[in-house]
């Protein structure tokens, strides 16, 4: 015999049925895990922060104003509102297996037609009616940003992740461009002249709030409960299935991705009509790709996707404002505690999927049976 | 007896909640063949790649040579003279079977040896000039030895002669009649899973498994590979040979081991043993092993398939003008080596392959329906009874991450006015199908994924027989089901067929076809070599349709450009 070799120490299986309240344990402690994690790095940054950053980050829901004492909670509310709008706008194409990674873009391009409109409409027109307008165009931007990948991708079979992340870079170009020719003193354009969501109950953002809650459920029913949600599930899972049971595969894929780029054109008017009232090239602030990450920790339910867009909303202002307060507002910091956020989430998802067995017993008889000899 | 080459002992391997293979003993003896028998998912292929160094056991022990091995991949395999031929091929397509045997030969290159080798060289030169020049030769030698080392381990040498002389030898010697020099993609079946036979001798194999071999072969090459192994056998090689046909158990083996649900349950002698006791150890329980088959009775003409003709978009010419008949109440098997279009026909008649042209008319009590270049929602839609069981079952009749109902309703979700889907309906006939098919599942919600084959089969089975069909067409029905459930299968085909319908059958065991068909289509790369009658025909015969051949591939090749 040359060499025992050894078994290797750890087994990794995949888990099966793993009961609810385990599923539940694990969640919370990865949760909680990926916040000391943060507190861990704070403190690495700063010594003695450790505890600071989690007066931060429940800090950041509370409002130290008297007269708005829901300030700091809406605020949060309406980035999760904008992140998991985005990753609701991509969850019918991922579900359909069309990795839309152009989601930036097409809110860019809602967001964009909405602020030109807004510069273009008569004044004498009713804002009610120019907010429809603007809705209306911002919807068809986005659409028409996926609508493109969309075709070739049923036609030409072409690869529509490279496609619609090369679209990204095509919308902000374009809209560099008009600001360049009707605003070269800014980075923006003009302020919205017409068109603006009107505050409720004293607070802007509310509306924002609203619409994507709406969204959460109308996107649960239509791929659970509509005959397009059914089709679109069975393309993505195999085509020939798609064909075999009588389904049009390429108006199902152009149908899809056109609904994708449609809401991330909503998105984009509710973040130019209802936070930003402008637009630049940045205004999308890379939540197109977070949203991806974040339909895909969700498991691609939008309730628990709605769950993952708070913490994250969560974490980025508790960090930011831990930012401020001890490194100079450096604002790369909420970006690492992110990123570690997601890990974590990342590694929870691993072992709620798979086990790690160690195989202490059998290392031991190998060494025995290696003494032996 | 003689003296074991192979020993197992208390052998078990998990995944997760599954046991493959549950504590088994097992000894192979030099120079004989000895069968595994068992069912699909009896764990005789687990079994045997643990063997092969593919798995590691969980528990147990491994001898080979009454010496104990740890096995843990296929290179260790081969340490112990131990090679395996799997039933999925491991070639690479493009290379040529020389290549494929020579791939993986580990370089034999020592920087010592050589270094020594140029050394003696150097000091075996002449005087004068001359050994100045091997002087210098010699350091110019000594200097490149990384790169030499570098060359050799990427066995950047391709051009060397007669570098298949020694695997031609060994073909040769136990008499295999094959060109090396061919490419893989150029091989049939058979000269593939030869290359492969060849590769493990070549690599010193004294134990050699086959992992059924002879699923994929007509009974001719069936013949010639029994004619090789038995001479291998003589040469004092062991073979194992796993499989699940009776007959060949019969033929070949010397002993055989039966394992059933990851047990072994006994290894008997062959010449000892009838196949009634076979089947009873390996399904557990005596059953009839006789497929039935009704007179046919008032035949109506259903189906006229006229001039069939399919090039797919690689531009390669898979159906050449094809012309049947399929009558109500017949069952018309479709036999052929696998990929001679068989697939492809029935996909085109479901109106699946968009390119397919020609004439295919279905004959619905009076009314005739052409349906040639339609979709299959077309053709669903204009009431044509036309039910397909794919040979994908997962990858084309179902969905397996969506649950039994949504399953069950893939085909008539359309139904219904307005956007939202009906479940009820599927759900009622979901309930029926697993009571009256006996489905094991935990609920009419499970993900179909997560059903074994068997309950995959019955629910896409039970789902095509529910709309009713005037035709119905299943490609594969029992690949991969246990014994129960392919004579299931096999009662359902009959009495659709007594009750009118007319059957398709696409089958690859022979036997069952000749048992269950009325007549056989037998098909012959792309085009129907014969139509038999089932009732006189002869294996032989069909294999012999199978396989002869009027026109050369490169002709075919030619064709489709």
């Amino acid at each position: 015999m040359e060499k025992a070799k050894k078994t290797p120490l750890l087994h990794i299986s995949r888990r099966m049925d793993v009961p609810r309240w385990e599923k539940i344990v694990i969640r919370v402690a990865t949760f909680v895990g990926a916040f000391v994690l943060c507190a861990l790095i704070c403190s690495l940054f700063k010594w003695g922060t450790f505890f600071n950053f989690f007066q931060d980050l429940f800090g950041s829901l509370v409002s130290k104003s008297a007269s708005k004492p829901l300030r700091s909670l809406i605020n949060t509310l309406e980035e999760m509102a904008l992140l998991l709008g985005i990753s609701l706008a991509l969850l019918p194409a991922f579900k359909m297996k069309f990795w839309n990674l152009g989601a930036e873009g097409q809110v860019l391009m809602g967001g964009f037609m909405a602020a030109m409109l807004s510069k273009f409409l008569p004044n004498s027109m009713p804002t009610a009616l120019a907010t429809v307008i603007m809705l209306v165009a911002a919807v068809a931007g986005g659409a028409v940003w996926s609508l493109l990948p969309a075709v070739f991708k049923a036609y030409f079979n072409t690869n529509e992740t490279l496609f619609t992340l090369m679209m990204n870079y095509v919308a902000m170009g374009v809209i560099t461009c008009f600001i360049r020719v009707w605003n070269p003193e800014h980075g923006t354009l003009d302020s919205l002249s017409t068109g603006m969501l009107p505050q409720i109950g004293g607070y802007s953002y509310v509306i924002n709030i609203i619409v994507v809650t709406v969204l959460v459920f109308a996107m649960y029913g239509y791929l659970k409960y509509t005959k397009h949600g059914f089709e679109l599930s069975v393309v993505g899972a195999s085509r020939n299935t798609a064909i075999y049971a009588g389904i049009n595969t390429w108006s199902v894929i152009i149908r899809t991705a056109v609904l994708s780029g449609a809401l991330c054109g909503l998105v984009g008017w509710l973040i130019v009509a209802g936070a930003d009232q402008s637009v630049s090239s940045g205004s999308a602030g890379g939540r197109g790709f977070t949203g991806v990450l974040i339909a895909w920790l969700g498991n691609f339910n939008p309730f628990y996707m709605a769950l993952i867009a708070f913490f994250v909303a969560f974490v980025t202002r508790g960090s930011s404002s831990f930012a401020t307060e001890f490194l100079g507002g450096n604002s790369s910091f909420p970006k690492i505690t992110i990123a570690l956020f997601f890990f974590a989430v990342l590694v929870g998802e691993f072992f709620l999927n798979y086990k790690v067995h160690i195989n202490r017993k059998e290392k031991k008889q190998a060494l025995a049976g290696k003494e032996a000899k | 007896m003689s003296e074991a080459i192979l020993e197992l002992k208390n052998v078990t391997k998990r995944f997760g909640s599954v046991t493959a293979v549950d504590h088994v003993d097992f000894t192979l003896n030099k120079g004989e063949i000895m069968a595994i028998l068992g069912e699909n998912g009896s764990g005789k292929t687990s079994l045997m790649n643990i063997v092969d160094g593919i798995y590691f056991p969980d528990e147990g022990k491994v001898y080979v040579n009454g010496k104990e091995a740890v096995i843990a991949s296929p290179l260790d395999a081969f340490k112990y003279h131990i090679g395996m031929v799997h039933q999925h091929f491991k070639l690479v397509d493009t290379f040529s079977a020389i290549d494929n045997i020579l791939l993986g030969e580990k370089s034999s290159f020592s920087f010592k040896e050589s270094f020594k080798k140029y050394k003696d060289e150097y000091s075996n030169s002449k005087s004068g000039f001359r050994r100045v020049l091997a002087a210098l030769l010699f350091g110019l030698k000594t200097v490149s030895l990384p790169f030499a080392f570098l060359g050799n381990a990427l066995h950047l040498n391709p051009l060397r002669k007669n570098r298949g002389a020694s695997i031609e030898k060994i073909a040769a010697t136990y008499g295999f009649e094959i060109n090396l020099n061919k490419k893989i993609k150029d091989m049939s079946v058979s000269e593939r899973q030869t290359v492969e036979i060849i590769k493990a001798l070549y690599k010193g194999a004294d134990v050699l498994i086959l992992d059924e071999p002879t699923a994929v072969l007509t009974p001719q090459e069936i013949r010639r590979l029994f004619k090789v192994l038995k001479e291998m056998k003589a040469g004092g090689k062991s073979i194992v040979i796993i499989t699940h046909k009776l007959n060949e158990v019969e033929e070949i083996s010397d002993r055989v081991a039966v394992m059933a649900k990851g047990k072994h349950i006994a290894t008997v002698i062959t010449k000892e043993c009838d196949q009634m006791k076979l089947t009873e150890m390996m399904v557990g329980k005596k059953i009839e092993l006789n497929i039935k088959r009704s007179e046919v009775k008032e035949p109506k003409l259903r189906l006229k398939v006229e001039d069939l003709d399919y090039v797919d978009h690689k531009g390669r010419h898979r159906l050449k003008h094809i012309n049947f008949d399929l009558y109500g109440g017949e069952i018309l098997g479709v036999a052929g080596i696998a990929g001679s279009g068989q697939k492809e026909l029935l996909e085109s008649i479901a109106g699946i392959r968009k390119r397919a042209v020609g004439s295919c008319l279905f004959y619905d009590d009076g009314n005739i329906v052409e349906l040639m270049h339609k979709n299959p929602n077309i053709i669903r839609d204009m009431g044509v009874h036309l039910s397909f069981v794919p040979e994908d079952r997962l990858g084309m009749g179902l969905v397996g991450s969506l649950d039994l109902v949504d399953n069950v309703m893939l085909r008539s979700y359309s139904k219904g006015k307005g956007g939202l889907l009906q479940r009820k309906k599927p759900e009622r006939l979901t309930e029926q199908i697993i009571k009256d098919f006996d489905v094991k599942t935990t609920s009419s919600h499970q993900q179909i994924g997560k059903l074994s084959g068997g309950n995959v089969q019955k629910i896409l089975v039970g789902r095509e027989i529910a709309s009713s069909p005037r035709v119905l067409m299943t490609a594969y029905p029992v690949r991969g089901l246990d014994i129960n459930t392919s004579y299931l299968i096999y009662n359902i085909l009959d009495e659709q067929k007594t009750k009118g319908v007319g059957v398709m059958l696409v089958g690859e065991d022979l036997d069952v076809l000749l048992a269950l068909c009325d007549r056989i289509i037998v098909m012959n790369s792309g085009h129907v070599a014969g139509i038999v009658d089932a009732r006189t025909t002869t294996k032989e015969e069909i294999g012999l349709l199978m396989t002869k051949s009027e026109e050369t591939p490169t002709m075919t090749e030619a064709e489709a450009k």
